[in-house]
């Protein structure tokens, strides 16, 4: 009996199957001619919502992949241009010291600041030239805006630097335009001109430079700039605030002046304190730079 | 044997799949536009004939099969015969073997797979759509395999949720 059941369901499957098999033979074989297409076009009328929003719906995930990556190309072009921008002002940099050097006609070594120190303010840095290159404890190293400070250490290859900030920084400057003389030191991130008399005629926006009187930096070298003037703690003598102006943020390459450079008189016009550099940031010099 | 709701929203979740995730899973032949995917109508089909037998088999066929040839530019009614095969052959399977083991799941998949394929490009070929040869020995390979791991992963999680996608013939 069961073998008998199990026969008819066989037949009863097998029937559905012949059935159904043989309505796609007839959809085959029936000739274009009797137009199934409206069959299709139903088939396709009834899907056309589902398939919309499931297009739909792979159209956002697509825009999300579009919007990741259109973000992450957006970043990549960012930095190529950061890039782009940083390589052009070095380029400008370097191009203007390049010139302050050429038409200086004096022994510069342009020189790259490799490392700074790490304590804050920042007063000393490392340049990527030493002794092998011809600099020397003392010498000085300026800018086309004016004077960074002088070599502390000169090893074959490196040297220390003591920039302005420097608590030990000293210079012997002058006020071209009143005729007076003193010494700039530093105080954090600005310099103080002391050894004023108190009758003193310098007022805010004197241009301060080296005097070349100290015997490590030479004559002429631009310092800063006055802000303010003032009395000492005691009262005998004036003290000015001077403005240096380097920006130590934006210093990337230096000119240090050689020694032998300026101790040469056959081929240079200088003399360690007795030359003056002056001329070089002459107004038409430095309009010439620009 | 899989309850019928289960065997209905299987069907659904595979016609889902092939609407929606099947693009995304798939390799495109730019140039000759050829898809190495699997192909969840089939897997449909399979299921349906070896999780209810050869009617739910033989009727989910013909029915997927006529919605596959409305966006088809062959004939109309070769992917019912394709797919009315198949829900036959997998029905008659699940009635013959208790489907616990992977591997008949595996062979029986690629065996639809490859006999869809070669039946499609027959008469795809007599319409002068595509050259049977290389279909078959360069994609449907590659496509078979593709669809039956997906089905070998299917029914395992069938298996983990207690169902048995097949059933001893008695």
């Amino acid at each position: 009996m069961a073998r008998l059941l199990s026969l008819i369901r066989y037949y009863n499957e097998l029937s559905i199957f012949l059935l159904f098999f043989i309505i796609c033979l007839l959809l085959i074989a029936i000739p274009s001619r009797f137009k199934l297409d409206h069959i299709k076009r139903f088939n396709r009328y009834i899907l056309s919502p589902v398939q919309m929003t499931t297009v739909y719906l792979a159209s956002i995930h697509d825009m999300e992949e579009q919007i990741d990556s259109l973000r992450s190309e957006n970043a990549r072009l960012a930095l190529e241009l950061s890039k782009s921008r940083d390589l052009r002002r070095e380029n400008d940099r370097l191009k203007k010291l390049l010139e302050f050097i050429e038409e200086s006609g004096v022994g510069f070594l342009p020189a790259r600041i490799v490392s700074i120190s790490l304590n804050e303010p920042l007063t000393t840095v490392l340049i990527d030239k030493g002794s092998a290159d011809g600099i020397s404890p003392y010498s000085p190293l300026m800018t086309t805006e004016g004077l960074v400070g002088k070599v502390l250490e000169a090893d074959k290859h490196t040297s220390l630097v003591e920039l302005f900030t420097h608590p030990q920084f000293r210079a012997s400057a002058v006020v071209p335009s009143k005729g007076e003389m003193g010494i700039v030191r530093s105080a954090g991130s600005t310099l103080l001109l002391t050894g004023l008399s108190a009758n003193t005629k310098i007022n805010e926006g004197d241009r301060v430079v080296t005097s070349g009187m100290g015997g490590v930096y030479p004559e002429g070298i631009p310092i800063g700039e006055v802000v303010e003037v003032t009395e000492d703690e005691i009262g005998i003598e004036k003290v000015a605030k001077v403005l240096p102006y380097i920006s130590l943020s934006s210093l990337f390459e230096v000119a240090v002046l050689l020694d032998e450079a300026y101790l040469d008189s056959d081929t240079t016009k200088l003399r360690r304190a007795q030359g003056s550099l002056m001329w070089l940031w002459d107004e038409g010099n430095v309009e010439e730079r620009k | 044997m899989i309850s019928r709701k289960r065997t209905v929203a299987l069907i659904f979740l595979l016609l889902l799949c092939q609407l929606v995730i099947r693009r995304k899973i798939s390799y495109v032949n730019g140039s000759t536009g050829q898809v190495l995917g699997p192909d969840f109508l089939l897997l449909s089909v399979v299921f349906a004939g070896l999780g209810r037998g050869v009617v739910w088999g033989v009727v989910t066929g013909f029915f997927i099969g006529l919605v596959q040839d409305s966006f088809a530019p062959m004939y109309f009614g070769m992917n019912a015969l394709i797919k009315v095969m198949a829900g036959f052959v997998s029905g008659r399977v699940g009635a013959r073997v208790f489907l616990h083991t992977s591997s008949i799941v595996f062979f029986l998949i690629v065996g639809l797979k490859y006999l869809n394929d070669l039946l499609c490009f027959m008469f795809g070929y007599m319409d002068g759509y595509r050259n049977p040869a290389s279909q078959l020995l360069f994609f449907s390979p590659g496509s078979a395999l593709y669809t039956s791991i997906t089905g070998l992963i299917l029914f395992w999680i069938m298996v983990y949720l207690n169902e048995t996608p097949g059933r001893r013939h008695k």
